[in-house]
């Protein structure tokens, strides 16, 4: 016997879960086919990779995410989404940059990619992004500019989400050691 | 590979074909736009080439970027961005990142916005809302139609369907409203789309698909401009005055909870709990509602909170689980 590709198999409990996320027939309802969406209202689940690799919360928990490659001649800057990859670039490698700068790879071509790679994103709707830690005179001031341009460096964080089990809970506390010799004294 | 089929029984060859339910991956997709021309590139490359020559030479230019106090043109940067190729491509990566080909002209077409240079031409302008249509499901909303424009006179223009402001429901979220300009081989006569009733928003429904597909041999997409907008109060009253219905307002319908049948006995579950998962949300959210509000006063407000909350004795004669809710409180 081949089992159904689907998984549960048993045909009576895929219908009941797919009941739980279908539209109740008695109420009105509309569908919004904007796949960003629930993006832009923080309801969509970022992914969260496996919980039992650490730091979890960190490296795939976003929804778009901003790259900065700087090779030996250039330096590009791309917006990546979880799901469909890079949605906005910018880079000095292209000739409306590049014919205005002095050098594709210092100081003032870091700076003015930044404007141009904050122009871009803001006129394309997405003002907010995650970012990896950076350090680096140059990378510091390229995300100086984009936030003085006006862009969110940090994702806000999902709405009913389920709380991170990796944080430490005991954090803040004042837990004193405990000292064996004392217990043992008394007796 | 489905490890659920690897069963005693089951037969996995080759000749299983995996069932691919994205046919996009699988079907080519045309570009229903212009084409691309280009201009050669050893032409380009010679211009740009001389052009860089003569900047590294100049010393004051050097000595701006040394200092950090060279600042590009963005405007000039934008002109120049649009006229080359792969930026317009990267055009159409945003534009699939928001699925605006995929909601408008299906699975199998799309269009690379392409600027021309003003010709002897006719032009079509349309606004469509492709998400937020109240009865059918894949259709669209027009909200502004003009054909025959004459290069870039809107007002001698005929209107066919007349602005209408956009209108995102309350609670429904970010909806996208997309221009697009198509370029016209001959004057067109489109009014068959015309409202017949103003005040009745199903007549403004509209499928681009079929509009493209109708009128393909006379019609090229040239411009594309989309945005995306929220619910505000002036959609209220637009509704209102307009179209003589109360605004809809709409809650996101989080997936409900899958639980197992209900018995008449369950083990080792607490009672109040169990029926509360049962019970209809809504009703268990009245109850905590009504316990909180007979502890505020109407002009006083709530009754302050207890400094050491769970160090209150309370008597041993009230059971456990009415104790956790005093708690709670």
């Amino acid at each position: 016997m081949v089992r159904p590709r689907v998984f549960p198999h048993n045909k009576q409990i895929l219908k009941r879960i797919k009941n739980t996320v279908s539209p109740v027939e008695s109420e009105k309802y509309i569908i919004n086919r904007n796949p960003r969406n629930l993006e832009f209202l923080r309801i969509a689940a970022k992914p969260k990779g496996y919980h039992l690799d650490t730091p979890f919360s960190k490296e795939c928990n976003y929804w778009h995410k901003l790259v900065v490659t700087p090779s030996a001649k250039f330096v590009t800057a791309q917006l990546v989404h979880h799901q469909n990859g890079p949605v906005i670039e910018a880079s000095t490698k292209e000739w409306a940059i590049k014919k205005q700068l002095y050098k594709t790879s210092d100081l003032s071509a870091y700076t003015n990619l930044a404007k141009v790679f904050a122009q871009r994103c803001l006129e394309s709707g997405i003002h907010e992004m995650s970012t990896k830690p950076y350090s680096g005179t140059k990378i510091e001031k390229f995300m100086e500019i984009l936030q003085e341009n006006g862009l969110n460096l940090n994702e806000s964080p999902e709405i009913n989400s389920k709380p991170d089990p990796n944080i430490n809970r005991y954090q803040g506390r004042k837990m004193t050691p405990i000292d064996w010799k004392d217990i043992v004294e008394h007796h | 590979m489905n490890h659920q089929n690897w069963l005693p029984g089951s037969v996995f060859c080759l000749t299983d074909n995996p069932k691919i339910e994205d046919e996009e991956l699988v079907v080519r997709r045309f570009d229903i736009g212009f084409p691309y021309e280009r201009t050669p590139r050893s032409l380009e490359f010679r211009t740009r080439y001389e052009h860089l020559k003569k900047q590294k030479k100049d010393f004051n230019f050097e000595k701006k970027a040394r200092s950090n106090e060279l600042e590009i043109d963005l405007e000039d940067v934008k002109n120049e961005w649009l006229k080359s190729a792969g930026p317009l491509q990267l055009r159409k990566k945003i534009a699939e990142h928001n699925r605006i080909y995929y909601n408008l002209f299906g699975k199998f077409a799309y269009f690379v916005p392409r600027e021309k240079p003003e010709e002897d031409t006719m032009w079509t302008l349309i606004l469509t809302y492709p998400d937020g249509h109240l009865t059918k499901e894949n259709s669209e909303y027009v909200h502004w139609m003009i054909t025959n424009i004459f290069k870039n006179d809107l007002a001698k223009g005929e209107q066919i369907v007349p602005y209408l402001q956009p209108i995102p429901f309350k609670g429904t979220g970010y909806h996208r409203y997309i221009f697009i300009l198509y370029k016209q081989d001959k004057k067109l006569d489109l009014s068959e789309f015309k409202l017949k009733n103003e005040k009745n928003l199903g007549d403004r429904t509209f499928y681009t698909f079929d509009f493209c597909k109708k009128y393909q041999d006379f019609i090229i997409p040239t411009g594309l401009s989309f945005f995306q907008t929220k619910w505000d109060e002036s959609i209220g009253e637009l509704l209102y005055n307009q179209f003589d219905v109360k605004q809809p307002i709409f809650e996101y319908d989080f997936p409900r909870a899958f639980l197992k049948y209900q018995k008449w006995f369950p083990k080792k579950q607490a009672f109040n709990l169990y029926l509360d998962r049962y019970a209809d949300p809504k009703e268990v959210n009245k109850k905590y509602l009504e316990q909180r509000l007979a502890k505020t006063h109407p002009f006083e407000g709530p009754e302050p909170k207890l400094l050491y909350q769970n160090a209150q004795p309370l008597k041993k004669e009230i059971p456990s689980w009415y104790r956790t809710e005093m708690r709670k409180e």
